[in-house]
């Protein structure tokens, strides 16, 4: 029965085959002319230069110059400057750089030269390690992140010594017990991912206060006490999409994207078009 | 005219061979000239679109690449249908079927009572259906062919060319 329909329609479709009336006028007159068609289409095809692909081309050679620079210059501006209790500045290099990374200093006390000079007998091993944490945190939503802090700095047992949160940045310092410390970091890091998150901890050794009291037989519970707290503070900060892309893609991601659409214009272009 | 002959005379067509451009024509033009006809239902009219078709054809030849899913048939298929959905844009109307007025068959047929057949079945089938017809049985081009020049899938219009048979069926 389909057979049936499909004889009908072939014996139809080739009986309506047909040539013109002019048919010989119309093929001498195309055929004759096809040279300088042929010669008008190469020029059209010269003409037609792929300047699309080249103009996104353009723009990639410009932005693998470009973007480092402008990367460079947004790190600069808003570099970050911690300074810890003991009065040691530490500074962070800038969004892209130590996102991401823990950042740990077995840091010396600046203000006792007689340990940094060596003087500190090797006899007494014993460590007395007061610990300081900071942390740089890049987040789209700075409100929300400040009072989970605030929640899981109180929920650890600490205090806040101080805060400030505006819509674009937020300062915590805050103070919270040395055994709750390790459970407090793994809070902070499940907040974000690791890329968003720099931490700086930094660690010294107040064996020579400890000493001091020790010979003058004063009473050390205070130093004990400070050794206990751990003191910080996190920095949240807002961060765009520009800056989000350039974590995940890398500094050259615009220059990439651009060689990319320049490289699928001209398949597109050649294989498309054609 | 086999898929291999036809890539070979078009390549021979694009440095320069007029013999093979000559044989092009010969081997397509009927199709292409009957495909016009049914579809324009205007003698006139179907010869300038085959001589448009044509020009553009032989002008974008030498940047015309063989695919194996669709040759230099299909595509010059493509420019023709390009040329007459310009047309009806322009004409701001479609020419609708009338058999009777513009495409009675011819008396000289063979198979006259066949080619009314069809002509009545035709008549009673929505555009899309007589188009898939015309590009299958006047034009000769392959489902893949097809898929390319109505740039749908393969699979689509397998079911379509399927579905229009069946639907013409049940007007026998």
């Amino acid at each position: 029965m389909s057979k049936n329909i499909k004889q009908i329609f072939s014996v139809w479709g080739k009986a309506k085959r047909a040539v013109p009336e002019r048919n010989e006028a119309m093929k001498s007159e195309i055929i004759g002319r096809s040279d300088r068609w042929s010669e008008l289409s190469g020029r059209t095809a010269k003409a037609r230069f792929p300047w699309f692909s080249v103009a996104f081309a353009g723009l990639a050679v410009i932005a693998l110059f470009i973007q480092p620079a402008i990367q460079t210059e947004m790190g600069t501006k808003k570099a970050l400057r911690f300074e810890d209790s003991a009065g040691t500045a530490v500074e962070s290099d800038g969004p892209s750089e130590n996102l991401g990374k823990t950042l740990v200093y077995q840091d010396i006390d600046r203000s006792m030269p007689y340990y940094r000079d060596g003087l500190l007998p090797i006899t007494d091993n014993r460590e007395f390690l007061k610990i300081n944490y900071n942390a740089d945190i890049r987040t789209r939503k700075v409100n929300d992140l400040g009072n989970k802090i605030q929640t899981i700095v109180r929920g650890h047992g600490g205090r806040i010594d101080s805060l400030n949160i505006s819509k674009k940045y937020a300062t915590i310092r805050f103070a919270l017990p040395e055994d709750k410390f390790d459970a407090f970091r793994g809070e902070i890091n499940d907040l974000v991912r690791a890329k968003f998150i720099t931490e700086n901890i930094s660690a010294h050794n107040l064996l020579p206060q400890i000493q001091s009291s020790e010979r003058s037989n004063k009473d050390n519970t205070l130093l004990l006490n400070d050794i206990a707290t751990v003191q910080g503070g996190i920095s949240v900060r807002w961060i765009s999409v520009w800056e989000i892309i350039t974590l995940y893609a890398g500094p050259y991601w615009m220059a990439i994207a651009l060689a990319l659409i320049a490289a699928a214009s001209y398949i597109f272009r050649r294989y498309f078009f054609s | 005219m086999t898929p291999q002959e036809e890539k070979s005379l078009v390549e021979k067509a694009q440095k320069g061979d007029r013999a093979a451009l000559g044989q092009l024509w010969d081997g397509l033009t009927p199709k292409l000239f009957g495909y016009l006809l049914n579809t324009l239902r205007d003698k006139p009219l179907a010869e300038d679109m085959l001589q448009n078709t044509w020009i553009k054809a032989v002008a974008a030849l030498p940047s015309f690449r063989h695919r194996r899913s669709a040759g230099f048939g299909a595509w010059l298929f493509a420019i023709a249908r390009n040329e007459c959905n310009q047309h009806w844009r322009k004409a701001g109307r479609e020419v609708y079927f009338d058999p009777i007025e513009h495409d009675m068959p011819d008396e000289k047929s063979a198979s006259v009572e066949n080619e009314m057949l069809a002509e009545q079945i035709l008549a009673r089938l929505p555009e899309n259906d007589r188009e898939l017809l015309r590009l299958r049985y006047i034009a000769d081009l392959s489902v893949d062919e097809i898929a390319k020049i109505l740039k749908i899938n393969f699979i689509a219009v397998r079911v379509r060319v399927h579905r229009a048979l069946k639907r013409a069926q049940q007007y026998v």
